[in-house]
């Protein structure tokens, strides 16, 4: 069972780092391995969930010309670290599924489709209707939680690459600089 | 009887540090018993994620949790486990204790402060009390601190300066940020006092210690080259270094055993590797902040004390303090200056170092008939934790904020200009329904009652915070701020922390004697900020490790001074 540590060693330097930087000049499908999402049972989620996230994460943070967005810091991976921990609360996981559940079947209700073939107009129409029901504030807001972490927490944790995060939003990061992850202290 | 040890001490934050380092210098065996893990400088880097975001150096809540009782509007009482919560009052399960995390603001406690009954008179629904002891008593231990632990500061003349016996701070002020001039000229223009705050960090290299780096993160963080005043690097390092004290770390008291006379035998712990170890000492000194210490008493009940070590008053656990106040904040926008000031203002890293004790009492006829006890403003940088900051930007006024709305926020917030904080602090009320037990349903990891809080407060605390934040959001108006607001809260601090285990005169009120010794446990003394029926209008941590040194010395005249002195005296005669 891969636990965060373990990722995070592997993510740093290995293959599924260059996959997932990919992601930020293609789209999911055209990098998305099925098999990656199958080999990470631990998380519970499957790989049209995990498409979805994809979807939602990018909605919730865009990416713009020079200003990044989720795919360009490397939000599906951070928490995919995240959520593929062991010691990942197993209720928060449970959530997290729960929500996209939901969120799929308001896409479907409201606009006969899946959220991945949803316009912008439309995921955010379905968004603002999840955000009404009684789990949805809670869900998006912990995505955006692990959004934001990805965009400005160290590099070290696999977001943020080359600190782009903080240079949109010039900001100085404190010194030293973290050289081991804090799971490790 | 031989002992394995002088002197034991567990817990060795603020409290425990001066009681270490004094006896172990005097020659004393001195063993500390620490909870966590022994960390040093190189494992502070600026991590939010470590820091500010994960359980790093406080215990993960599904194991340690606590439970904190409040009440709802229907004024019932509902108890909520803190795993559930999302909030606890950890403040650093390591070597050295939160004082590895504090912020060090260092104020002194004032002479009113001691004797806040007789001054100002009661109040209806407080149990407020004079402290035993006077300010007087206390000053050589404030001044000692300074010098020891490290204090950087100047002394300016104010309204109510409080009686000092060293003219200057021992060391200059922390580099300061311009937005600090702007506060000068705006209270100059006010007619009030801007003070410069005294910090617990060095200001230049000094006690075997390096300056401090001005990474800009000071705040909540733990120091990396070791100038922020923790007990672990100010105390505990030159404790250990004497030869006679050794720090166990990982070690988590389970019990305190006391014999047949009410005295401590032994002290019971749990090593690393989960083995249950005895120890004993000549004496015993508890500082495991408020809430743990008042816990560890009530979890040892003995022969002589049924209902708790040294709670044969009932008194363990009452009267629990936290820190009253406000708060509240302003923007200064870089477009409002030339290029070269909004330059400058941009600057990263130094400190504010700025607090106003105009109304440290209130003689405001609006406010209150009588003089009043008012308290501290601080005026302080938005720490730069910029996931939290960012975090604060999706709450939108129609729902939650996301998507480019969202990033223009954030572009707004980090860009456009300098926050200034205010941290107005005023007297925590000690009230009856504020209180430490044990919680008899909830177990830790190693199926130990944990400890419920039951948290009230007194309407006095909001009046008080509500003043003296609304001063402070009048200084950075006239600093020319935008969205100035201010505020206070009646939701407790999770990081001051303080009484419990109130010291007095009276066995029937209070559990330990103006010495911080145990009314009924004469081997038994409690040195973090148990002890104290009020706390101040400033944060504890000065008046904790100033206590403390005053203790160790108690215990050292006890003890019958240094043992070099004591070989000297045996000799000469």
């Amino acid at each position: 069972m891969m636990n965060r540590r373990q990722f995070f060693i592997k993510s740093s330097g290995g293959v599924i780092a260059s996959t997932i930087a990919s992601l930020s000049m293609k789209s999911f499908s055209a990098v998305f391995d099925k098999t990656w999402a199958d080999k990470l049972v631990d998380s519970g989620l499957s790989s049209k969930q995990w498409e979805i996230l994809f979807a939602v994460q990018n909605h919730l943070l865009p990416s713009e010309p020079g200003k990044p967005g989720a795919q360009d810091v490397n939000t599906l991976s951070y928490f995919r670290s995240i959520i593929t921990d062991p010691d990942y609360d197993q209720g928060d996981r449970n959530f997290v599924k729960t929500g996209l559940i939901e969120l799929e079947g308001i896409s479907i209700k409201l606009m006969k489709t899946t959220f991945i073939d949803l316009s912008a107009t439309q995921r955010e129409q379905a968004l603002r209707a999840f955000e009404k029901e009684p789990n949805g504030y809670p869900w998006i807001t912990t995505q955006l939680n692990y959004i934001l972490e990805a965009l400005l927490t160290d590099p070290l944790y696999g977001g943020n690459p080359n600190g782009i995060g903080w240079k949109w939003l010039e900001h100085t990061p404190g010194f030293p600089r973290p050289n081991k992850q804090y799971f490790d202290l | 009887m031989n002992y394995d040890f002088d002197v034991c001490v567990i817990g060795s934050g603020a409290g425990g540090g001066p009681i270490a380092y004094t006896l172990a210098n005097a020659g004393y065996s001195v063993l500390v018993l620490e909870k966590g893990p022994w960390h040093t400088e190189k494992e502070f880097t600026k991590d939010e994620l470590a820091l500010s975001l994960r359980s790093t150096f406080t215990p993960d809540l599904r194991k340690q949790p606590h439970v904190v009782e409040l009440q709802d509007d229907d004024e019932n009482w509902n108890k909520q486990n803190t795993y559930k919560s999302g909030w606890d009052f950890w403040n650093g399960n390591v070597v050295g204790g939160s004082s590895n995390f504090m912020s060090g603001f260092f104020h002194r406690m004032k002479p009113n402060d001691f004797k806040l009954l007789s001054t100002y008179g009661p109040i209806e629904g407080a149990n407020v009390a004079d402290w035993p002891i006077e300010y007087s008593e206390m000053e050589p231990y404030y001044d000692k601190v300074e010098k020891v632990v490290g204090v950087s500061g100047r002394v300016v003349k104010h309204p109510h300066q409080e009686p000092r016996s060293s003219l200057d701070f021992p060391y200059p002020p922390t580099q300061e940020h311009p937005v600090s001039g702007l506060i000068d000229k705006a209270c100059g223009a006010l007619g009030i006092h801007a003070i410069p705050t005294p910090r617990a960090v060095l200001s230049r290299p000094a006690l075997d210690r390096p300056s401090c780096s001005y990474n800009g993160y000071c705040g909540n963080y733990g120091c990396a080259t070791g100038a922020k005043g923790s007990s672990r690097v100010a105390l505990l390092n030159q404790a250990v270094a004497t030869g006679n004290c050794e720090i166990r770390p990982e070690s988590m008291v389970v019990k305190i055993e006391s014999d047949k006379n009410g005295q401590i035998s032994h002290v019971r712990y749990l090593n690393k590797e989960n083995k249950l170890i005895n120890v004993n000492a000549r004496i015993y000194v508890v500082a495991c902040q408020a809430i743990e210490t008042s816990r560890l008493l009530l979890m040892s009940p003995g022969e002589k004390h049924p209902n708790g070590l040294a709670n044969n008053s009932g008194q363990v656990g009452k009267n629990l303090l936290f820190s009253a106040g406000g708060a509240g904040s302003g923007r200064i926008l870089y477009s409002k200056f030339d290029e070269i000031q909004a330059k400058n203002l941009h600057e990263f890293g130094t400190f504010v170092n700025r607090a106003v004790q105009d109304w440290y009492q209130i003689d405001d006829k609006e406010f209150f008939d009588t003089p009043q006890k008012g308290g501290t403003i601080d005026f302080v940088h938005l720490h730069p934790n910029p996931v939290v900051r960012s975090l604060r930007q999706i709450r939108g006024s129609e729902g939650i904020t996301w998507g480019a709305p969202l990033k223009r926020k954030l572009e707004s917030h980090f860009t456009e200009g300098k926050f200034l904080k205010i941290e107005a602090f005023c007297d925590f009320m000690p009230v009856p329904n504020c209180h430490v037990s044990l919680d008899p349903d909830v177990k830790d990891q190693w199926g130990l009652p944990v400890a419920k809080i039951k948290i009230d407060m007194h309407v006095r605390n909001l009046q008080v915070g509500w003043y003296l934040a609304a001063k402070g959001a009048d200084v950075l108006r006239k600093m020319g701020a935008e969205n100035v607001f201010s505020f206070t809260s009646g939701a407790p601090s999770i990081n001051l922390l303080a009484g419990g285990c109130r010291f007095g005169t009276d066995p029937e009120t209070s559990v330990l004697n103006p010495d911080c010794q145990a009314h009924d446990v004469e081997n038994l003394y409690i040195t973090d900020g148990s002890f104290m029926p009020t706390g101040g209008s400033v944060p504890y941590t000065w008046t904790i490790y100033a206590n403390s040194f005053r203790v160790a010395d108690k215990i050292l005249e006890r003890l019958g001074r240094s043992k070099s002195e004591s070989i000297i005296r045996n000799v000469f005669g």
